[in-house]
């Protein structure tokens, strides 16, 4: 036996009362946060906050809980912003990133015989949109699911309208060249977009340092509520979208000659929009920035490396993109596990009822990546900042012993 | 009712199946079956080690030995398969190796999750043995046959992967799967045609369906006027026929034998309705207790369904506790002649269905059926106890009922629940199915410990 490993976060484990839940008496470990991830109390407290103390509307009211909603609702924008190194008015709040995507695939005025240049195994939320807007142009995958990200090149085109790639797959759980992508879309004069659903909760980002045109993010994955998302985009990128959705709150003057809507960041947050998941995104992203991202990415990375070590130990695993170096992973792995009797998806649910190991079995939103490597599904650990090694011990323990049946 | 398997290999009907293994049906007389059972599993399953203790031993009858041991549930299912009830020397590894078996989960909520352990000559002369208990079902499964199934798709696994496929998908072998909506509220005319059109053309031998599901159709069909192909017979399962389901079942289908077949993918079929409309014991794969409700918490005669399963020698169940409550048949002899094993006069309902009039004695889903199912017009219900003497009905009627409809379901469940019951009734679109895909007609908000209630 090895010494324990250092947790250097796993104090944080008392802030979420998920964590506290048993399933026939075992305690939870909770592996799944790719999916969405559990709440810190302080985001619970900062949601409840407002039901119970200041509800009303944003940006209309003129009495004094009006004022106090609406100073917390822009108090999350500029906390986001702040986490993202953007400023307050480059912040749209969006439903989350599949809708920021959609907006910006619809704001682009694409044709059919417009290209985007993504990767194979993009989330269908960073792939259909563009497919049903123009042509997505995909940049293929290795024999173990790794993008080849260097062809993206060849992929480029006169017709290339936008290039979109996520910063880290839900699949792959690997750190993509950006850099490398944002360096070709200025030399072609055209704009970039990350996908940050995942990486947010793991990486500290700089959209300034990154130079991307677009970003998108859940709140959900990165310990908010769900039903709030944010579109981070160049202020001179969002003006030169075209309007997504009209109505109240986007429009500043409506008269029978026609209407001037806002500026951004308003002009795109049509309707009342989710005030308590807005507020419950900021007090995340104040829980994160407090933790220290580069303290979250540290500990990720050092989850992942035991993680991916671990599994490949096991016989009969194959992960997913497995040949990516150790240190360019974070805390989530995708793969099959070779157990007779048993199918990816039985292998994920056997985890939960008898392990109490919560975490994804199935096709995560990417059917091309599984299509393409002829898999029938995988199964997918991921952490955040609440877990630990143990529990990834604990995991791989389990996967073991059904590998040995 | 219990579900059939609705995931993993299906029963090949065909002659000259996999059939390696012995089949089970063993010519010893039955309290010698059982008693071979219950010693294999005690002394070679490693999950009952910690139970041996409790045997009185092999001195003692079969009966006196199972009631001295504790109940077995889904828990202890989900935290031990495959290894654990396994008996007779047999590894798992060596199973999945040679194919003899595979894990088949069961879904729904914490208690309906399990894992099982699936071996598909064991389920083959389960269904067999237990045809021969119904001629209608014996006519059919005797030999070589076409079924159609139709139930919930949740089971099938990766619905957002695998989408909607054209019946040539979902033909495995002989048998033709229905339904791919996990709502049939959402089936529309469309669905329905569709369904009504592939039965036309498979023209299966019999047609193995969920009531609820099957009554959904057989209105959609009846509203498109749409005639229904007529199988040889059907076989009602996966959960408890209303009787709602069972005349709108009646009526689309005329003169064709509807069988309740009472089952689960952890311990085969159970019980079969005979020509005289009771149920009989599938002696040949299963052993059943019916432990009794307390005295004073219900019905004396009502008990849960404990199964001990027989000749599996892959999983080897005692006292299993399937979840669901049965009447035992307390008359002369059933006039078919059929004497071995049990003889019930209904299933119940479930456990976790059960409502409590005002004395708290349990209600069970067949009385709430009983009482509200002869209600012109009703289309669907569910009852909802959210304290001990109140409750509430969801209903779904016929376009044309009139509203005096509410005071009627009111009056019912009031002589139902006792004199004290604050009833109300709620008129809804529509009723839906719970995540498992069963529909329940009757239940309590908060939970409650069913341990409690058994003798
Ligand atoms: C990489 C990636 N992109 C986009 C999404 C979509 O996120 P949402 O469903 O919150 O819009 C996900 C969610 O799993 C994701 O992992
Ligand atoms: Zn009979």
């Amino acid at each position: 036996m090895s010494a324990p490993l250092p947790e250097p976060l796993a104090h944080t484990r008392a802030d979420f009362p998920l964590l506290e839940r048993e399933i026939d008496g075992r305690p939870i470990a909770y592996l799944d946060s790719a999916s969405t991830a559990p709440k810190p109390r302080a985001v619970i407290e900062a949601v409840l906050d407002c039901y119970r103390r200041h509800t009303a509307n944003v940006h209309r009211g003129v009495h004094v809980l009006a004022e106090e909603a609406s100073e917390a609702y822009e108090a999350a924008r500029t906390e986001v912003a702040s986490f993202l190194n953007a400023a307050p008015d480059e912040i749209v709040f969006t439903r989350n990133s599949t809708e920021g995507v959609n907006l910006v695939a619809h704001g682009l005025g694409l044709g059919g015989d417009d290209e985007v240049v993504v990767t194979a195994l993009e989330h269908h939320s960073n792939f259909l949109p563009w497919r049903a807007a123009a042509r997505a142009v995909a940049v293929g995958l290795g024999d173990d699911g790794l993008p080849r990200y260097d062809e993206v090149e060849r992929a480029l085109s006169p017709r290339t309208r936008l290039l979109a790639l996520a910063q880290v797959p839900n699949t792959t759980g690997v750190v993509a060249p950006v850099e490398r992508w944002v360096a070709l879309a200025r030399e072609r004069g055209v704009p970039l977009l990350v996908d940050a659903a995942q990486s947010a909760s793991h990486l500290p980002i700089d959209v300034r340092a990154l130079d991307c045109d677009f970003l998108v993010l859940s709140g959900h994955k990165l310990l908010g509520p769900s039903g709030i998302g944010v579109l981070y985009g160049k202020r001179e990128r969002l003006a030169g979208l075209a309007l997504y959705q009209t109505g109240g709150g986007m429009v500043r003057r409506h008269t029978d000659e026609g209407f001037t809507p806002h500026e951004v960041p308003q002009r795109f947050e049509a309707g009342t929009p989710n005030i308590e998941g807005a507020v419950g995104l900021g007090a995340a992203v104040g829980y994160l920035r407090a933790l220290g991202m580069e303290a979250v990415r540290a500990h990720s990375l050092a989850l992942g490396r035991h993680l991916v070590e671990g599994l490949r130990e096991i016989p009969g695993a194959r992960i997913v993109a497995g040949s990516a170096p150790l240190e360019r992973r974070i805390g989530l792995a995708a793969f099959t596990l070779a157990a007779p009797g048993l199918g990816q998806e039985a292998i994920a649910r056997l985890l939960c009822d008898r392990y109490g190991i919560l975490l994804s079995g199935g096709y995560h939103c990417a059917h091309l990546l599984h299509d393409r490597l002829g898999l029938d599904g995988t199964v997918r650990i991921s952490t955040h900042v609440f877990n630990t090694h143990a529990e990834i011990d604990r995991a791989l323990a389990a996967l073991r012993e059904i590998s040995g049946w | 009712m219990s579900a059939a398997p609705c995931a993993g290999p299906r029963p090949s009907g065909a002659p000259g199946a996999r059939r390696e293994t012995p089949a089970t049906v063993t010519p010893h007389p039955y309290a010698a079956r059982c008693a071979a059972a219950l010693d294999e599993a005690l002394a070679a399953a490693p999950f009952y080690r910690g139970w041996r203790e409790r045997d009185p031993g092999p001195t003692r009858p079969v009966a006196e030995r199972l009631a001295a041991l504790p109940v077995l549930s889904r828990r202890e299912l989900r935290a031990h398969v495959p290894d654990g009830f396994i008996s007779g020397g047999s590894r798992a590894r060596d199973g999945f190796a040679s194919g003899a078996i595979e894990i088949v989960s069961t879904s729904g909520t914490t208690s309906e999750r399990a894992a099982v352990v699936w071996h598909q000559p064991w389920w083959d002369a389960s269904l067999r043995a237990a045809a021969r208990l119904n001629p209608a079902l014996e006519a059919v499964y005797g030999g070589a046959y076409r079924e159609a199934v139709l139930t919930s798709p949740m089971c099938t696994g990766n619905l957002c992967h695998v989408g909607e496929l054209p019946a040539a998908e979902r033909t495995v072998g002989n048998i033709l799967f229905l339904n791919q909506e996990l709502d049939p509220a959402r089936w529309g005319e469309a669905g329905a045609r569709r369904m009504a059109a592939e039965l036309a053309a498979f023209r299966p031998d019999v047609l193995e369906a969920d009531p609820a599901y099957l009554a959904a159709l057989a209105r959609a069909c009846r509203h498109a006027g749409v005639a229904l192909h007529r199988p040889r017979c059907i076989a009602l399962t996966y959960e408890f026929p209303s009787r709602l389901h069972l005349r709108e079942i009646r009526r689309a289908f005329p003169g064709v034998p509807a069988v309740s077949s009472y089952g689960s993918t952890e311990t085969g079929h159970v019980f079969i309705e005979c020509e005289a409309g009771r149920l009989h014991q599938n002696t040949a794969t299963c052993h059943v207790e019916i432990q009794p409700l307390r005295a004073g918490r219900g019905d004396p005669r009502v008990g849960r369904v404990l199964v001990t399963t027989l000749g599996n020698p892959w999983f080897a169940l005692l006292r299993f506790d399937v979840g669901d409550l049965a009447r035992l048949h307390d008359g002369p002899p059933c006039e078919c002649g059929r004497g071995d094993g049990l003889t019930l006069a209904a299933i119940e309902g479930r456990v976790r269905d059960l409502t409590f009039d005002g004395e708290g004695r349990a209600v069970t889903v067949r009385q709430v059926d009983d009482a509200l199912a002869a209600i012109e017009g009703l289309l669907g219900y569910r009852v909802e106890q959210a304290a001990p003497t109140r409750y509430l009905v969801r209903y779904v009627a016929e376009p044309a009922t009139p509203a005096g409809i509410a005071d009627e379901l009111t009056a019912r469940l009031r002589a139902l629940y006792g004199p004290g019951a604050e009833v109300a009734a709620r008129r809804e679109s529509a009723l839906a199915p719970e995540g498992s895909g069963k529909y329940r007609l009757a239940g309590t908000v908060g939970e409650w410990n069913p341990e409690e209630l058994f003798a």
